[in-house]
């Protein structure tokens, strides 16, 4: 090939690609182009499976504005990658959102461990991010401007089986959990909860990620003799600690485990075992929430399945995001932050609020107990769908 | 030689680009070069003992850990600037690996490779286990304007590994080095004191992971000892130096520079695939090139006589 036709080469290439151009600009001339909102989503990794129902609250949310005419009179898209569940890959990656695909705006990625790595994109590029999927307030205490925390603090996550056990006179308490992140900061809440509420710890002690037997621990708390355990436990270990202590045959008059029986599966896997249980959640299908009625029948619709409060959270970011972008009539990132640091929200998660440092005030965990084979609202007594029935019944049944 | 000249004007330039990067003011262009950066270093760290003196470690991520805390916990509990605990964390790894590399280099072939994997899961256990680690928990480090300061002192380590190997590939210790990896004892009876060079070996590619790790830190503001002992991490860079070619000067440097490439290309072009893709694409390339890019293209231009 010599010079010339090479050249001719690059200029048929030039114009082809001005064309696709010009082409997709007259498309987009009719209507304004989209407000495209970024984030990343943990696809792959180990958080690959609760972070799917965060994406499908953000996907329903984005597709009923767009149905309703999406905002200030432009469609709206959602820009994500796979952050394959690991921080540093998730801050290339809200970098590439801001810089190369200039998204007008953030929403938070999954976990607390990303989030911490990620806001600070956010506050480097003035882009303010509400974080739905960040229960820790550690994050938070060191000063952030532009992240907002749009999940209950985890130190809510008890304050319901701790306030049934000092209304039932309850006394002492045994704390166990899973050694990571998230349950070890609702662990280390309970000693000054429970010391408010003039309850005693006669045992701490947590597991390892991935245990897989849990006989000994099952065996130290009834040595310990509570009257109530405390179990900060994932689905699989809440399962293996409710056989451990059958086994063992642990009485407690209260038995609570902090997120495990919240899944709809509970029921199955456990069967008469999970009846009395406690557990919690920081959203129900039954909440009189700004439309919950509407948001659980257009996620069942949309994905023939039932949401979590994963669901619920992320989109509940978005109902914040657009109430400040319809309040303000704009885009401006620095009135966007104005707003969610300072205006409370009806959500479907219930009223959103921040204080001073991004940490969430308003959402609230409920308490939730199973009752036979179905999980019914038990605290606080202003959502109770039913009274809490105590004490834990005895194993056979 | 004309070669040769065409591939310093390359590297040349290729150092430019790097060092002017950030005045782009672009985050994203930060991150990129950022992530490059710190795999071709941690190659450059890992291809000294496992490439020169040919001891397989899976376990440098300890390193790295230690690194990564120095930096968390110096910043957040005693105030110090972080450059200076990252540099600490370095000198502490380096005085921790002459009687970890004393102890650890009696194992050899898969045996020293497994140590050196049990060395990283008990590091990663103690930490959260040790209070002051904040646990499972972690550590959060203050925002800022991080990651520019975080990729100077990544770029600097990895031209520190460039200038490092250079001097080992045509000095009398990378020629001791090299006798020990293809037959200890013969080298030995030749009169190469073979601890002495192995455990000097094993310190020098210590500090790399260490320093890089509270660049790290310092990078992501947050660390907790999951995500820091992390063996996708580990198995990354020794992917990237075996592509390149273990052993060899350029190797990790090449490798390095076109994996990272290609895994950010993949992962945003084929975001539900890109991590097969990547793995098929690994398969293939040690299949066709089993020494690595760096001995395969030499062996390529001196048949054809260019260099």
């Amino acid at each position: 090939m010599n010079v010339t036709s090479r050249l001719t080469a690059l200029a048929v290439c030039g114009g082809l690609l001005a064309g696709v151009a010009a082409g997709s600009g007259r498309a987009g001339a009719a209507d304004q182009p989209p407000i495209v909102i970024g984030t990343t989503i943990s696809q792959t990794g180990s958080y690959a499976e609760d972070a799917k129902y965060a994406l499908q609250g953000y996907q329903l949310w984005v597709n009923q504005q767009n149905a309703k005419g999406g905002l200030l009179g432009r469609k709206i898209e959602l820009k994500y990658y796979d952050d394959a569940s690991d921080p540093a890959t998730a801050v290339t990656q809200y970098q590439k959102l801001v810089q190369q695909d200039k998204v007008a705006l953030l929403v938070g990625p999954y976990s607390s461990a990303i989030t911490a790595a990620v806001a600070n994109v956010a506050e480097q590029n003035k882009m303010p991010m509400i974080s739905p999927e960040v229960s820790s307030v550690a994050p938070f205490k060191r000063g952030l401007k532009w992240v907002f925390q749009g999940q209950a603090q985890s130190t809510r996550y008890v304050a319901g089986a701790i306030d049934i056990a000092k209304q039932n006179g309850y006394k002492k308490i045994a704390v166990t959990g899973e050694d990571t992140a998230f349950p070890r900061s609702i662990a280390q809440a309970i000693p000054d909860l429970a010391k408010e509420a003039g309850l005693e710890i006669v045992f701490n002690e947590l597991y390892p990620h991935n245990a897989s037997d849990y006989t000994a621990i099952a065996q130290k708390i009834k040595q310990a003799n509570p009257d109530a355990v405390f179990g900060i436990s994932y689905f699989p270990d809440s399962i293996g600690l409710l056989r451990a202590l059958k086994q063992a045959n642990v009485t407690p008059k209260e038995l609570f485990f902090a997120v495990g029986p919240t899944e709809p599966n509970f029921g199955k896997e456990a069967g008469k075992d999970a009846d009395g249980v406690l557990s919690t959640t920081n959203w129900s299908a039954n909440l009189k929430t700004a439309d919950n009625g509407d948001f659980t029948k257009a996620f069942q619709a949309m994905f023939k399945s039932n949401p979590d409060y994963h669901s619920a959270a992320n989109y509940a970011a978005l109902q914040v995001l657009a109430a400040a972008i319809n309040k303000n009539k704009s885009l401006d990132a620095d009135k966007i932050r104005e707003f969610m640091a300072t205006t409370k929200v009806p959500t479907v998660m219930g009223t959103y609020e921040v204080d001073s440092s991004g940490i969430q005030v308003g959402y609230n965990s409920l308490t939730l107990q199973w009752q036979g084979g179905s999980q019914y609202v038990v605290w606080p007594a202003s959502y109770q769908q039913k009274k809490p029935q105590l004490p834990f019944p005895a194993w056979t049944r | 030689m004309i070669a040769k000249r065409a591939g310093y004007a390359v590297l040349a330039l290729l150092f430019v680009v790097l060092l002017l990067a950030p005045l782009s003011g672009n985050g994203y262009i930060v991150s990129l070069c950022y992530i490059t950066a710190l795999f071709v270093a941690l190659a450059y760290g890992w291809n000294l003992i496992s490439g020169y003196a040919g001891y397989l470690s899976f376990g440098q991520i300890t390193f790295f850990g230690i690194g990564a805390y120095a930096v968390a916990i110096g910043v957040t509990r005693f105030h110090l600037p972080w450059y200076l605990c990252a540099a600490l964390g370095g000198v502490a790894c380096a005085a921790l690996a002459v009687p970890m590399g004393w102890l650890m280099l009696r194992l050899r072939g898969p045996f020293f490779a497994l140590g050196m994997l049990g060395l990283a899961q008990t590091a990663r256990i103690l930490t959260n286990l040790t209070p002051i680690s904040g646990g499972s928990e972690g550590i959060y480090l203050p925002p800022g304007a991080n990651a520019i300061a975080a990729y100077y002192w990544t770029l600097a380590i990895m031209v520190g590994g460039v200038v490092l190997t250079a001097a080992i590939d045509r000095n009398a210790f990378g020629l001791r080095l090299r006798a020990l990896r293809e037959d200890e004892r013969a080298a030995g009876t030749l009169g190469v004191d073979t601890t002495r060079s192995n455990v000097q070996a094993f310190v020098l590619s210590a500090i790399f992971p260490a320093l890089l790790g509270g660049g790290y830190a310092w990078y992501l503001t947050y660390v907790e000892p999951n995500s820091i002992y992390s063996t996708e991490i580990e198995l990354q860079t020794v992917a990237m130096a075996i592509l390149g070619g273990m052993g060899t000067l350029w190797g990790p440097l090449v490798g390095g520079l076109i994996m990272s490439q290609v895994s950010e290309s993949l992962s945003t072009r084929f975001p539900q695939t890109h991590l097969m893709i990547f793995g098929a694409l690994i398969v293939v390339l040690l299949i066709a090139l089993p020494r690595g890019i760096v001995p395969a293209v030499a062996a390529f231009l001196k048949k054809r006589g260019i260099a």
